[in-house]
């Protein structure tokens, strides 16, 4: 990890695609394919182990660990309306952008077919412009008063079983009365041994590790959090530490939310073993233990999907907020922030970028915010993106991502002109 | 764990041994369900995790309680309120006669606990009898969460390899892998129907095309109609066409009209059309049911 880390910020030069063997050893060639070919050799091994596991499981339980297992690395879309969710819905963009321009098809075409066949889902190419026309004057304060009385995203979409609309707006309300359970504290004073710079760098590699694994978006938001909950609540962690620390959080993370969650080995693949087995294991008991086993965090992401479903945005505006969002995982100064507020800010400056629309009384419904509250923290995230060329120029991970077409290349559109001074420090508005 | 005192082996769970044992400092009597980790193993079970991860967030009274977890090297113990029984064992005791208000009740508990459930983004995914706790006071508690998951809004893919066979419902048996907390309902729908009947398992299979047979019988096989997209599902295979033989009044004789009422709307084949837990708590079945004592 030492020499990660340090490689890393020292090494300029390296194309994003060998940026993983470069953190290790920037003389080696480039090992992305190779890992994933190991990886599939580990999970066939793992199949063995589980099935040993099984003793004393009932032989459901057992039988559905020896299925899934060998079709780990399979690819996991496919486009059939009914075996795959991630088609019929915008979680098709957690496809990774490795995948090939057949893939970039097939999401575009199956998110057709799911929602003209389920007749239901809010199409992802419905514009802002179908949502019932709104005055737009918004209130200083949000109070308990509906903004949008005449409108209800639930109740038209009863047919969607899959939003589950009866209990989507209780799942939110309950999400957001945890997150002030979950406010990472401003812990950098209590890490000497760790800089916002090398915070960055582990966020932008968690985000490789992401798209590598081809896992979900979520498990990353969640991962990320894991980690400053970790960094936030054990104090004095070295820098050697904090490739397991993160990779330890995605690990959990995966297992609570991943059908099939990456394997040890791939983890110690992917560190190159700069970790055995143990001690992942070890940073396990222990992360579980700081966090009191408590991990179903209220995620960003996850109320970013509900303002946009909500105000049936486009898929492109969408993917444009999800890229600001991600982005943002990489400044620590953001991390304090409520992760509901933080995705209300992505949509709102994602609409304007876009120029498709403004914080109208249906996004204040469903967020709980009023223009006034998301519009500074706005600014905020179009300051970020701008300066993150800057100040984090060789972590482009997230920008490279979102440059594909596989995001409608989002990360070229153009930040909005104005806003903080290039001098100003980078992070939320004071009293966030 | 030299905090509890081991007093006898309840049985196994989805994943792990349950003990009954006692706190030595509070002399409580828990229930601890132990998890052994092996060096080659994948540390903590996801099945493990999750039920933890869950647990910490599902604090209601229809849910068995987690007070603790202990984590060494060697295992986890999970330490679960103690419960006297569970539903399975309470049908062996009753000589297959049940007092009608006491179907109505345990009912009532199950329905809430699974709202509560829902309402926090949680699917049991493995409800049978075995796994509602009773205690003394006829309280009755949803347990063994080794199967449950939080899902998403909308839901994604999930394993179809859920449920034990008597109690999964027809969609996850053609294996639909996109469901969401209708499959849980179909369940508790079965297990209304055992209740009434004090113990009658109402569609006991032996494999998968037995158990579509045994339920279709019943409620009459699915169309394209009645069920749009139910050809599409990933195991759809035709079945013969059954037309209701029999009706509620023959398969639950001792439930009343309203009882069976609730019962045909849980038994929905069409999971979109199954009913959900807090309209099921609102039928009128419940409406003469005293629920300030539960």
């Amino acid at each position: 990890m030492r020499t990660r880390l340090q490689t890393r910020q020292e090494n300029a030069t390296v194309p994003n695609a060998n940026k993983r063997n470069a953190l290790e050893n920037p003389s080696q060639p480039p090992k992305k394919r190779q890992a994933l070919c190991d990886l599939s050799n580990a999970i066939s091994n793992v199949v063995i182990d589980s099935s040993k596991k099984a003793l004393g499981v009932p032989t459901q339980k057992a039988h559905q660990l020896q299925q899934q297992k060998p079709t780990k690395r399979a690819p996991r879309r496919s486009s059939h309306p009914h075996s795959g969710s991630e088609e019929r819905n915008d979680d098709s963009l957690s496809s990774s952008v490795d995948s090939s321009v057949a893939s970039t098809k097939s999401i575009r075409v199956s998110s057709q077919i799911g929602g003209s066949s389920s007749s239901s889902s809010a199409s992802p190419e419905s514009s802002l412009s179908e949502s019932p026309a709104i005055n737009t004057g918004s209130k200083g304060t949000v109070d308990e008063e509906d903004p949008c009385p005449g409108y209800d995203y639930d109740k038209e979409n009863a047919h969607d079983q899959f939003s589950v609309p009866s209990y989507a707006q209780d799942i939110f309300r309950y999400y957001k009365s945890r997150e002030a359970q979950f406010k990472v504290t401003d812990y950098l004073p209590q890490q000497p041994n760790v800089s916002k710079h090398m915070r960055a760098v582990l966020a932008d590699w968690m985000v490789e590790v992401q798209e590598n694994f081809e896992l979900n978006h979520e498990t990353l938001y969640q991962a990320v959090k894991l980690t400053d909950l970790y960094l936030a609540r054990v104090p004095g962690v070295s820098k050697d530490e904090l490739q397991l620390i993160a990779s330890t959080a995605i690990f959990i993370s995966s297992k609570f939310d991943e059908r099939q969650p990456p394997l040890i080995d791939d983890f110690l693949y992917i560190c190159e073993d700069a970790y055995d087995r143990d001690q992942l294991i070890a940073m396990e008991r222990t992360m579980l233990k700081t966090v009191g086993f408590d991990i179903g965090t209220p995620l960003s992401y996850r109320f970013l999907r509900r303002y946009a479903k909500t105000s049936k945005a486009d898929m492109g505006t969408l993917t444009l907020a999800r890229y600001v969002l991600e982005s943002s995982l990489m400044f620590y100064e953001f991390q304090g922030v409520s992760d509901s507020l933080l995705g209300a800010a992505a949509f709102l400056l994602a609409l304007r970028m876009k120029k498709v629309g403004d914080w109208t009384p249906i996004h204040q419904k469903y967020s709980g915010f009023s223009k006034e509250q998301v519009e500074p923290l706005m600014w905020k995230l179009n300051h970020m993106l701008k300066m993150r060329a800057r100040i984090y120029e060789k972590l482009t991970t997230v920008y490279t991502k979102y440059s594909h077409e596989v995001f409608f290349e989002v990360a070229k559109t153009p930040l909005l002109p104005g806003g903080p001074d290039e001098t100003d420090p980078i992070g939320p508005p004071v009293g966030l | 764990m030299q905090k509890y005192e081991k007093l006898e082996k309840i049985g196994e769970g989805t994943y792990g041994t349950v003990f009954k044992a006692k706190n030595r400092e509070t002399q409580e009597v828990v229930a601890l369900k132990r998890v052994r980790l092996d060096d080659d193993d994948e540390g903590v079970p996801s099945s493990a995790l999750r039920e933890i991860c869950l647990l910490k967030e599902l604090k209601h009274k229809n849910i068995v309680r987690l007070y603790d977890v202990v984590h060494s090297d060697r295992k986890l113990t999970l330490v679960f309120e103690y419960c006297d029984q569970d539903l399975k064992k309470y049908f062996d005791s009753c000589n297959s006669e049940i007092d009608q208000s006491v179907v109505k009740s345990l009912m009532y508990q199950l329905l809430r606990g699974l709202a509560f459930c829902h309402a926090h983004n949680v699917l049991h995914r493995d409800l049978k009898p075995q796994n509602l706790l009773i205690n003394k006071n006829m309280e009755l508690k949803l347990a063994d969460f080794g199967l449950a998951r939080a899902f998403g809004i909308p839901v994604r893919c999930y394993s179809a390899e859920v449920v034990t066979l008597w109690y999964r419902p027809p969609d996850v048996l053609f294996g639909a892998k996109l469901y969401n907390t209708s499959i849980d309902m179909w369940s508790s729908g079965c297990i209304f129907a055992e209740i009434a009947n004090a113990g009658r398992p109402l569609f006991p299979g032996g494999d998968v095309e037995d158990q579509l047979k045994r339920i279709f019988k019943l409620l009459g096989t699915p169309t394209e109609e009645s069920w749009p997209g139910v050809s599409q599902l990933p195991d759809f295979k035709p079945m013969p066409l059954y037309h209701p033989s029999m009706t509620f009044g023959q398969v639950v004789p001792n439930l009343s009209s309203k009882g069976r009422d609730l019962l045909q709307r849980l038994l929905i084949c069409n999971p979109n059309q199954r009913l959900a837990a807090d309209p099921a708590l609102q039928h009128s079945y419940f409406t003469d049911l005293s629920t300030a004592e539960l």
